[in-house]
C-alpha cells in the first residue's frame, strides 16, 4: 500500500490535482482511497458526481458507536473509495483534533485493512497548522509528501512551511518529502522559480501541470478532467503526474 | 447524557495503569506523565499506594499553556534528556493526558526522537485521561514488555528450574488498582508455591530486567487481570506459553483451579474447558458480582463450588469476550450499573461499597474494594480470597 499525504497552501488546486490522479491512478488498475482532511469536506466531490458525502465526524457525532464503514466510505469514479473527514463549524470547536479523531475511527473500524487500497490519498488542507494537521504525515499514516504550489509567494511560502515540517519530524521516522507538483498560473518566469524554491527546500519538482480550462470545464460537470475530458490534454498531464508520483514513491 | 455519573467517580484513568504497570521497572525507569500535574498527583497521590511513602521516579513534564499552544516539544525533550543524564535509567516512558491529547502532542514521535537521542529505549504512550487504567496496562505489556521479549537474544538469559516443582509460572496482569493492599498477589504466590510450582515473574513486584525476559522460559501464565489477557496470548503464539485466567478464590474452587492449571501445564494439547458448562445452567442466578472481569469470574465460581450459589458477572473497565460466559456484562456506565444492581432477581450484589450508593432498595451488599474505583476510601474493604478466606468473607 503507498501511502501519500498532499499538502499545499488553501485554493492552491490541491483538491482537483488530488482527484485527478485518484482518477488516473484508478484508471491504471489500482485500487484508491481518498480522505479529505479539510474542514470544508470538499475533497472528494469530483470523484463521488453526487451531493457531498457524509464526514466521518458528523457520522460520529450522529451516530456514536454504532458507525460502521458503510456510513463513512463511498464508491467514487471507477475503483476510488471515497472518505470526507469533516470538522467543526468555522469558528468553533477544534478542526485538527477532529482530523486526529477522524483517523482513530477509520484505524478502529480497521478501513485500510476491509477495503486494502494499493494507493491511499490524504488531501490536507493548507498548512501543517498544528498537530491534527500533522496527523496524516505521523504515525505511518503518509509514508510520501507532496506539496501542490504556484510560483506566487504565498504558495512557495506555504510549501517551505509543510517541507520544514516533514523535515523536523524525519528524525522520528515519519515521512518523506517527495516533490512539488506546480500548478501553474501563468505568472512570469514561474517554473524558474519554483525551481529554485525547490533546491532550496531541498526537494524537486515531480510534475508541472499547465493552466487549462478543462478544469472548469469538467468541474462544471462535478467530474474530474481525467472522466469528463479523458482525451484531452489536461487528462494526459494527470495521466503523467500520476506515473510520476508513483515513481516518486519508489 | 448517558456518560454523566452522579453517584460514582471515574475509574482510574489509561495513564494511571501506564505508570502502574511501569512499576516493574522500579527506578530503573522514569516515566514522565506530560501534564500540568493534576494527573501526575492523581496517581501518585490516589492510584499507587506502592510509591505512596518513597521516592517515586514518576515525574510530571510541568506542562504549560503556552508550551501547549506553541507545540514546544523541544522543552519536553530537553528536560527529559536532562533527567536521563542525572538519573541512567535503563528506559524512559512518556505518558499523555488530556491536555497532550486535545492539542495533538505527538507521544510516540517525540519517544523516537529521544530514542535517537539517549540511546535508549524510549516509549510514547498517546494516553488521554479517557480510556480505563487496562487499556493503559495493556499498552504497556503490548508496547515494552513484547518489545523486550522480541528483541532480546535468545542466550541473554537463561531459567533454571529448582527440581522437584511442578513447574515454573509467571502471573500477570496483578496491579493494585485492582487488588489494593489486600495481600491478594502475595497470598497467591504462596498457595501456588504451596502446591508445588516455581512462581518466577510476578508482573507486580520490581522485576529485575533478567527477571522481566524470563517470563518466556514459563510453563504457564497466569492471567489476574483482563489487562494481561493479549500478552498471554503473544506469549502463547511466539513462545508456546499457556495461560491460565481467574484466581484460586474459595477452598472449593481452589482445588478446581490448580487441578485446571496443572492440566493446562502437562496436557497442552487439551480442549479448552473454562467455558465449558459447569452444572450451573439450571440454577437461578441469586447475585451479582461487579468489578474487574477476571477477578470478578473467580468470585462466581469461587461462590458456585462453595455453596452452589449461581451470580453473573457485571464486567466494569473494560470487557474481554474471550473469558466471557453466559450471565456476563460489559458495564460500561452509570446507569447501566445502576439498572443491574437494582435486578429484583439478584438477592445479593457483590461488590466496590460505593455501589452502594446506587441501590434503590436495600439488598444484601457484600463489599469487595476495587482500588481503581474508590482509592484509599475503599481500603476498609479490601480483602483477600484466595483458598478458604472466600468462604470466611462472604457466607451465602
Amino acid at each position: 500500500m503507498i501511502k501519500i499525504a498532499v499538502y499545499g497552501k488553501g485554493g492552491i488546486g490541491k483538491s482537483t490535482t488530488t482527484s485527478n490522479l485518484s482518477a488516473a491512478l484508478s484508471d491504471m488498475g489500482l485500487k484508491v482511497m481518498q480522505i479529505g482532511c479539510d474542514p470544508k469536506a470538499d475533497s472528494t466531490k469530483n470523484l463521488v458526481s453526487t451531493e457531498r458525502i457524509p464526514t466521518v465526524l458528523d457520522q460520529i457525532k450522529s451516530k456514536g458507536k454504532s458507525i460502521s464503514l458503510d456510513d463513512i466510505v463511498f464508491p467514487g469514479y471507477g475503483k476510488t473509495f471515497c472518505v470526507e473527514a469533516g470538522g467543526p463549524t468555522p469558528g468553533i470547536g477544534c478542526a485538527g483534533r477532529g482530523i486526529i479523531a477522524a483517523f482513530e475511527e477509520l484505524e478502529r473500524l480497521h478501513a485500510y485493512e476491509q477495503y486494502e487500497p494499493d494507493v491511499v490519498l490524504y488531501d490536507v488542507l493548507g498548512d501543517v497548522v498544528c498537530g491534527g494537521f500533522a496527523m496524516p504525515i505521523r504515525n505511518g499514516y503518509a509514508e510520501h509528501v507532496f506539496v501542490v504550489t504556484s510560483g506566487e509567494m504565498m504558495s512557495l511560502y506555504a510549501a517551505n512551511n509543510i517541507a520544514s515540517a516533514v523535515k523536523s519530524f524525519g528524525r522520528r521516522g515519519y515521512a518523506r518529502m517527495e516533490g512539488l507538483i506546480l500548478n501553474s498560473r501563468n505568472i512570469e518566469n514561474e517554473e524558474q522559480i519554483v525551481q529554485r524554491a525547490a533546491v532550496e527546500m531541498e526537494t524537486k519538482i515531480v510534475k508541472i501541470m499547465p493552466r487549462s480550462g478543462d478544469v472548469q470545464a469538467a468541474e462544471n460537470t462535478r467530474k474530474t478532467v481525467v472522466e469528463a475530458l479523458p482525451e484531452s490534454d489536461m487528462a494526459k498531464h494527470y495521466r503523467e503526474l500520476a506515473k510520476n508520483v508513483l515513481e516518486a514513491c519508489g | 447524557m448517558g456518560k454523566l455519573r452522579m453517584v460514582l467517580p471515574p475509574f482510574s484513568p489509561d495513564y494511571s495503569g501506564v505508570c502502574s504497570a511501569l512499576f516493574s521497572f522500579g527506578k530503573r525507569g522514569i516515566t514522565v506523565l506530560h501534564d500540568a500535574a493534576g494527573c501526575t498527583g492523581n496517581y501518585t497521590g490516589y492510584d499507587e499506594p506502592r510509591w505512596y511513602h518513597s521516592k517515586s521516579p514518576v515525574y510530571c513534564s510541568g506542562l504549560r499553556e503556552i508550551d501547549a499552544i506553541l507545540g514546544d516539544d523541544e522543552k519536553l525533550m530537553e528536560k527529559v534528556i536532562e533527567a536521563e543524564e542525572t538519573l541512567k535509567p535503563e528506559l524512559i516512558a512518556l505518558v499523555g493526558s488530556p491536555v497532550p491529547m486535545v492539542v495533538g502532542t505527538d507521544m510516540e514521535g517525540i519517544a523516537a526522537d529521544l530514542e535517537g537521542r539517549t540511546g535508549i529505549p524510549v516509549f510514547g504512550f498517546d494516553t488521554t485521561g479517557l480510556g480505563s487504567y487496562q487499556q493503559g496496562i495493556e499498552l504497556v505489556y503490548r508496547k515494552v514488555l513484547c518489545r523486550m521479549l522480541s528483541e532480546m537474544e535468545e542466550k541473554e538469559v537463561a531459567l533454571e528450574k529448582s527440581a522437584g516443582n511442578k513447574g515454573v509460572v509467571n502471573i500477570l496482569g496483578a496491579t493494585p488498582l485492582d487488588f489494593g493492599g489486600s495481600g491478594t498477589v502475595e497470598e497467591l504466590c504462596r498457595l501456588l508455591e504451596q502446591d508445588g510450582w516455581q512462581v518466577q515473574t510476578v508482573l507486580y513486584q520490581e522485576s529485575s530486567r533478567e527477571q522481566i525476559l524470563q517470563i518466556r522460559y514459563a510453563d504457564c501464565s497466569v492471567v489476574v487481570s483482563g489487562a494481561a489477557l493479549s500478552f498471554a496470548n503473544y506469549l502463547k503464539q511466539n513462545f508456546g506459553i499457556p495461560y491460565i485466567t481467574k484466581l484460586p478464590f474459595g477452598e472449593a474452587y481452589a482445588k478446581v483451579w490448580l487441578r485446571e492449571l496443572e492440566a493446562c501445564v502437562f496436557n497442552k494439547d487439551r480442549e479448552d474447558t473454562s467455558k465449558e458448562a459447569k452444572g450451573w445452567e439450571k440454577e437461578p442466578v441469586r447475585g451479582l458480582v461487579l468489578g474487574e472481569q477476571i477477578q470478578s469470574e473467580a468470585i462466581r465460581d469461587g461462590l458456585w463450588e462453595a455453596y452452589k450459589i449461581r451470580a453473573d458477572v457485571g464486567a466494569v473497565c473494560g470487557f474481554y469476550p474471550e473469558t466471557a460466559q453466559n450471565g456476563e456484562v460489559f458495564l460500561e456506565e452509570e446507569a447501566e450499573i445502576e439498572q443491574a444492581i437494582n435486578r429484583e432477581s439478584y438477592e445479593f450484589v457483590v461488590g466496590d461499597p460505593l455501589y452502594q450508593g446506587l441501590l434503590r432498595k436495600p439488598k444484601r451488599f457484600i463489599p469487595y474494594a476495587h482500588y481503581a474505583l474508590s482509592s484509599k476510601m475503599g481500603q476498609k474493604w479490601e480483602d483477600c480470597l484466595i483458598g478458604s478466606r472466600l468462604e470466611s468473607k462472604i457466607q451465602l
